[in-house]
């Protein structure tokens, strides 16, 4: 039976009672709890609520959200691992998390060696010259990354390479990152084999050329086996090379992109070292770059600098967790991290092969891609990703990468254990053995949560944020 | 699903009908397209009197998936936009050939038409792209 939808807090609210002097036991709170006792509306429009009300809202609509910590979060690309709980505890210690970064710079020496080793730490692992933390995401890592690119070819006298070359398999923000700096996005197709052939990219090298944005291992989960000599070529045609270091977490003490061609690369702290995803963020995106881009980095402290991207240090709680994981694990733990990513993906590869039609066959890494192209019934990827929510487990990525149809991507990451990967493909299996024999459960699913399918046209043409007063609940 | 047999296709899923005139032709997107699309939420298309060039882009047309480009067919300047299709897409979903329509241009150069595929070369074109995935 699916739980009740849950009312909004406005339609808990009781006009007559006064919760909100409660608050009041806090002394720091006393001038704004003095302003919403003299008004008998609220503030602002806000109800008054009592406090255990509030706490009950706010767990049943937790208990109604997935999260890691309840199990399998298989999104492709996004690498949602496991937060240890250590990074949390080292954290919250207050001489970091009370720590503020105007203090004076002796109250910081450790605050910025930690931040130091961390840049360095990152600077070993990919290859590059050099590190800046600042960005405070993976797309605001391309961003400025694309940033430095242009700064590089203007320092040059070079104003007319106006072209990005960018991948079908690429994330969106590629394109996104390159036409926010006024580029032009010029696409490159995949090869059958599901990577880039350096003969297809010579044939888009030109004086207009800027740069080439490629993500290693690509969306596919695939290595780009021809990346040193498109980089090769592309840095003959004059252009550089952006790598997106979405799938890092399949390259830790496996190649180092500094050394394969890349000139600027981006991690995601959030995916490759543990720190929380989204809304438990924030995200946190630092760029490694060569030396001949060095000079135009947010923090070189030249004059060729593009400027800070990001106030004061940047995510420093992020930095911190990064840290201890990385002191905990040491190179041969990072190694392992992607060893065991891999190991976990291509079990479920293998024990996927044949249950779900797989589109393109080249070795993967630390993610695969299936499709729907074989199921019965016209059962779709959407169905078939509803209905994994009944057993019990959060949907792949799907529809993406782009270029493939009805694309599902699974990346498990390597926190997970043989038993739960073993529940997820017997759940994977199940789902599509039901296609065939009851394609309206999947159709329909899902079955086991608040709200079913929502209405996603709607919702996208008529977005509506604004909770008004108009009835009574 | 069978594409008419009138009308003209680009390799990227846009439909082209010359009218008798040798002038106009109207422009719209392949019902496959419609269909690997899904649900569509919002359409862009250029104002009257613009000028589209064939191959470029010349509109977007995005959906709960993603954001796909419209290329132009051939080259003109558009005389008619479809604005009762902007406000409802579903439109495309029931007449992508008739009512679906989304411009009328003034052609410019006739012979582009040849760079265009017939109903057939485009089935074929179609077959040829799902093998590859």
């Amino acid at each position: 039976m699916p739980t009740p939808l849950e009312r909004v807090i406005f339609h808990r609210a009781h006009s007559d009672k006064e919760y909100l002097r409660v608050v009041a036991a806090d002394p720091t709170l006393d001038a704004i709890t003095l302003d919403f006792a003299e008004r008998s509306d609220g503030v602002g429009g806000m109800e008054q609520v009592g406090e255990v009300e509030v706490v009950r809202h706010y767990t049943r609509l937790s208990l109604l959200n997935w999260d890691i910590d309840r199990g399998l979060y298989p999104l492709g690309s996004c690498t949602m691992k496991h937060n240890p709980r250590l990074h949390e505890r080292v954290a919250a210690d207050p001489a970091y998390s009370q720590a503020h970064p105007s203090w004076p710079a002796a109250y910081l020496a450790q605050h910025c060696g930690i931040m130091n080793e961390l840049a360095a730490d990152l600077a070993t692992l990919s290859g590059f010259d050099k590190v800046c933390l600042q960005p405070a995401a993976g797309a605001h890592g391309e961003l400025t990354a694309v940033f430095m690119i242009r700064a590089w070819h203007l320092s040059r006298g070079d104003a007319t390479r106006d072209v990005f070359l960018i991948p079908d398999s690429a994330h969106g923000t590629n394109p996104a990152s390159a036409a926010m700096s006024g580029f032009r996005c010029v696409q490159v197709k995949s090869g059958p084999e599901g990577t880039l052939r350096v003969e297809d990219i010579r044939e888009l090298l030109n004086e207009r050329l800027a740069a080439i944005m490629i993500t290693n291992p690509n969306t596919l989960g695939i290595y780009e086996t021809q990346f040193s000599d498109i980089a090769d070529a592309v840095h003959k045609a004059g252009g550089l090379v952006y790598m997106d270091g979405a799938n890092f977490n399949a390259a830790m003490g496996v190649f180092q992109p500094g050394r394969i061609g890349a000139d600027v690369m981006h991690f995601n702290l959030h995916k490759t070292f543990t720190t929380p995803h989204g809304g438990g963020g924030p995200g946190s995106g630092p760029i490694g770059f060569n030396a001949t881009l060095a000079p135009f980095a947010p923090d070189s402290g030249k004059a060729e600098s593009i400027g800070r991207v990001k106030s004061w240090f940047g995510q420093w709680g992020m930095y911190i967790r990064a840290w201890v994981y990385i002191r905990t694990l040491g190179s041969i733990g990072l190694h392992e991290v992607s060893e065991e990513a891999v190991l976990n993906a291509n079990y479920i590869r293998r024990r996927l092969e044949g249950v779900l039609s797989m589109p393109v066959k080249s070795a993967t890494l630390h993610e695969s891609v299936f499709n729907d192209r074989d199921l019965p019934n016209k059962i779709t990827t959407l169905d078939v990703a509803k209905r994994l929510i009944d057993y019990g487990f959060h949907p792949p990525t799907v529809y993406f990468p782009i270029h493939v149809h009805g694309a599902l991507m699974i990346e498990p990451t390597e926190t997970e254990s043989l038993d739960e990967l073993d529940r997820f493909c017997d759940a994977m299996r199940a789902v599509v053995a039901e296609a065939a024999t009851d394609p309206e459960r999947l159709k329909s699913a899902p079955h086991t949560t608040c709200v079913s399918r929502v209405d996603e046209v709607l919702a996208a043409r008529s977005l509506d944020l604004r909770w008004v007063a108009t009835e009574r609940g | 699903m069978t594409n008419p047999k009138d009308l003209k296709y680009s390799e990227h899923d846009e439909w082209l009908r010359l009218d008798a005139d040798g002038v106009h032709a109207w422009v719209g997107i392949t019902a496959q397209a419609v269909e690997a699309l899904s649900d569509l939420v919002f359409l862009d298309l250029p104002e009257v009197g613009k000028e589209i060039q064939q191959g470029e882009v010349f509109g977007e047309i995005e959906s709960v998936k993603a954001v796909a480009d419209l290329y132009a067919p051939m080259t003109g300047e558009v005389v008619k936009r479809n604005d009762a299709l902007i406000d409802d897409l579903a439109i495309l979903k029931k007449d992508p050939y008739g009512a679906g329509w989304m411009l009328q241009i003034r052609v410019e150069k006739r012979s582009e038409a040849d760079k265009l595929m017939q109903a057939d070369a485009y089935a074929s074109h179609l077959k040829s792209r799902a093998d590859h995935h």
